[in-house]
């Protein structure tokens, strides 16, 4: 039985907002990467799977049941970092630990005490004066706090530096080898490449990838900004038959998919004098993993 | 009920309703205060402003009532126990529903394992615990200090009619508020309609009783119910009161209904 399932879920919101027809599943002790623009409809599912919102149709499950009207059997299981953490006005960091403990009669003080000290938090503090990083790792820490089995992460490390995002990444591997099952939704697809077993690429609420990550990166596009020595140098290279655009200054943009070892050892055999790695956008990123899996 | 979220409310809330109440108590003893039993007719400080009958009328303050019931059924009752208490029901209802849902916070309690009802029935159970503390606190402070600065001049049954009448009233001004704190997830529109709701059934009520021919808008306030002079005078007067009871009671019930079946955008 998959840990999480949706099935046909659609939630319009009007002129093309919401999510449409979304099916997937993620098996228990997966990793699930859940990628896609703002607006693509993440926190939209995110939230249907909460059980904060009414599928206009489909549905979904967690263990086989229904988000929407079994939260009580759900939740003990659920970890849940929001898109957004909000804090109950003046209350401090320890507080809302305890709350949190204290609401799900879950959670053990060494568990506790091992979170913050991966996260470097010292949760004393009021909540209202501390950064939006430390606010990510409060929120981090409450949803990871009762051991649960399942954990759905809406952007867990915006607002993070990249240590604590490294530490994160370090906790998601360390849960995923006890076992546990995640869905993590993230625009960075380093972030997931890095966590996670399989991704699903939303793109205007509707899925338009849902692949294993080894298989995504076979099908990967890069594009190198090349520059040669000389003109000559530059024409030679043309000639091997890459998928190359001259520009000025004898440069030229290459697209790489897949392995780069040819393209490596093609570029050895030139007098190459400078190399980048073209800078996308998410947007032309979404479309070249689709790109990619179209031509397979 | 959720006994952390009904922790967290206390620790919250707990200087708004005591600051309200203790303030509440300090206007209904000054008020007390006032009373005096050998010229109870005009009340001296009250007359010296000469203000228009249709005037203090309006506020609620009845110049004929001489008795100490009758008294404060008009100069307190009328005016300073209804607007009052209302405020705080008002940023009360919406705080504990719309607000924690609006600013998200809502996701931590409904990410554990309880169910919405749940949540809405503790919101529900603690401003209703806020109302009766309110009404208790005046009744149990009026009988102790009418027996101590005027003994014997107390109509005890007059006066306990007095409140149970404004407790109904009390039930119906914060269910309007906690209602629409359910059914909105913003506070702009709770309070729009929380607060706009209750001020304009003040504010008409008030117009009616300016003159003859303002009377006809007493049938669009429900607070018309609640007639404190008519309550001190007799226990017909009860059942129109307790008449709000059941609306008050319903949109509690209304409101824990929406919020179970509304999309939430945590």
């Amino acid at each position: 039985m998959e840990a999480i399932a949706l099935n046909r879920l659609t939630k319009d919101y009007g002129k093309g907002r919401g999510i449409f027809d979304l099916s997937f599943g993620v098996h228990a002790g997966e990793a699930y990467g859940f990628i896609g623009p703002n607006g693509a409809g993440k926190t939209t599912a995110i939230r249907h799977l909460m059980g904060f919102l009414n599928p206009d149709s489909g549905g979904c499950t967690i263990r086989g049941l229904d988000c929407r009207t079994r939260p009580r059997d759900i939740h003990p299981h659920i970890g849940y970092v929001p898109g957004e953490i909000s804090f109950f006005d003046g209350i401090r960091g320890a507080e809302y630990l305890r709350f949190c403990e204290r609401i799900r009669g879950q959670g053990t003080a060494g568990r506790k005490a091992e979170l913050l000290e991966r996260f470097e938090l010292d949760p004393s503090g009021e909540v209202r004066k501390m950064s939006k990083g430390m606010k990510q790792k409060l929120g981090l820490v409450a949803a990871f706090l009762h051991d649960p089995d399942i954990l759905i992460l809406d952007e867990p490390t915006s607002g993070l530096d990249p240590l604590m995002q490294q530490r994160f990444v370090d906790l998601v591997r360390m849960e995923k080898a006890r076992g546990k099952t995640l869905l993590i939704s993230s625009h960075s697809f380093e972030e997931i490449e890095k966590t996670c077993d399989r991704v699903g690429i939303l793109k205007e609420g509707r899925l338009v990838a849902d692949q294993a990550v080894l298989q995504l990166q076979k099908a990967r596009r890069r594009v190198f900004s090349v520059s040669f020595a000389t003109q000559e140098a530059l024409e030679d290279f043309l000639k091997e038959g890459f998928d190359a655009v001259p520009g000025q200054g004898h440069r030229a943009d290459v697209t790489v998919v897949g392995e780069l070892a040819p393209f490596l050892t093609a570029l050895a055999r030139h007098p190459v004098t400078g190399l980048d790695v073209m800078t996308q956008s998410l947007e032309e990123v979404f479309l070249q993993y689709y790109g990619g899996q179209a031509h397979d | 009920m959720i006994k952390a979220l009904l922790r967290r409310n206390l620790k919250a809330h707990y200087r708004l309703v005591l600051g309200f109440t203790l303030v509440l108590l300090m206007y209904f003893m000054v008020i007390l205060n006032m009373y005096d039993p050998v010229n109870p007719g005009i009340m001296g400080e009250l007359a010296a402003f000469k203000l228009p009958p249709s005037l203090l009328a309006a506020f609620g303050f009845d110049l004929e009532a001489t008795e100490l019931a009758g008294f404060l059924g008009g100069y307190f009752y009328g005016m300073l126990m209804i607007a009052f208490p209302m405020v705080l029901y008002i940023m009360l209802g919406n705080k504990l529903v719309a607000r924690l849902v609006e600013r998200g916070t809502m996701a931590a309690v409904l990410a554990a394992p309880v169910t919405r009802a749940q949540a809405a029935l503790t919101q529900a159970a603690f401003l209703l615990a806020c109302v009766f503390l309110q009404v208790a606190a005046i009744t149990l402070a009026g009988l102790a200090a009418s027996q101590w600065l005027f003994p014997g001049l107390m109509d005890i049954p007059a006066f306990l009619r007095l409140n149970l009448g404004a407790l109904a009233l009390h039930l119906l001004m914060s269910g309007i508020s906690f209602f629409f704190s359910c059914l909105f997830s913003d506070t702009g529109r709770s309070l729009a309609l929380g607060a706009g709701l209750p001020v304009f059934f003040l504010l008409t009520q008030m117009l009616s009783k300016t003159g003859a021919r303002a009377d006809v808008l007493k049938y669009l306030t429900p607070y018309t119910l609640f007639d404190p002079m008519a309550l001190v005078k007799g226990a017909d007067a009860l059942l129109p009161a307790l008449g709000l009871l059941l609306p008050g009671l319903a949109l509690y019930a209304l409101g824990i209904l929406v919020f179970n079946r509304k999309d939430l955008p945590l």
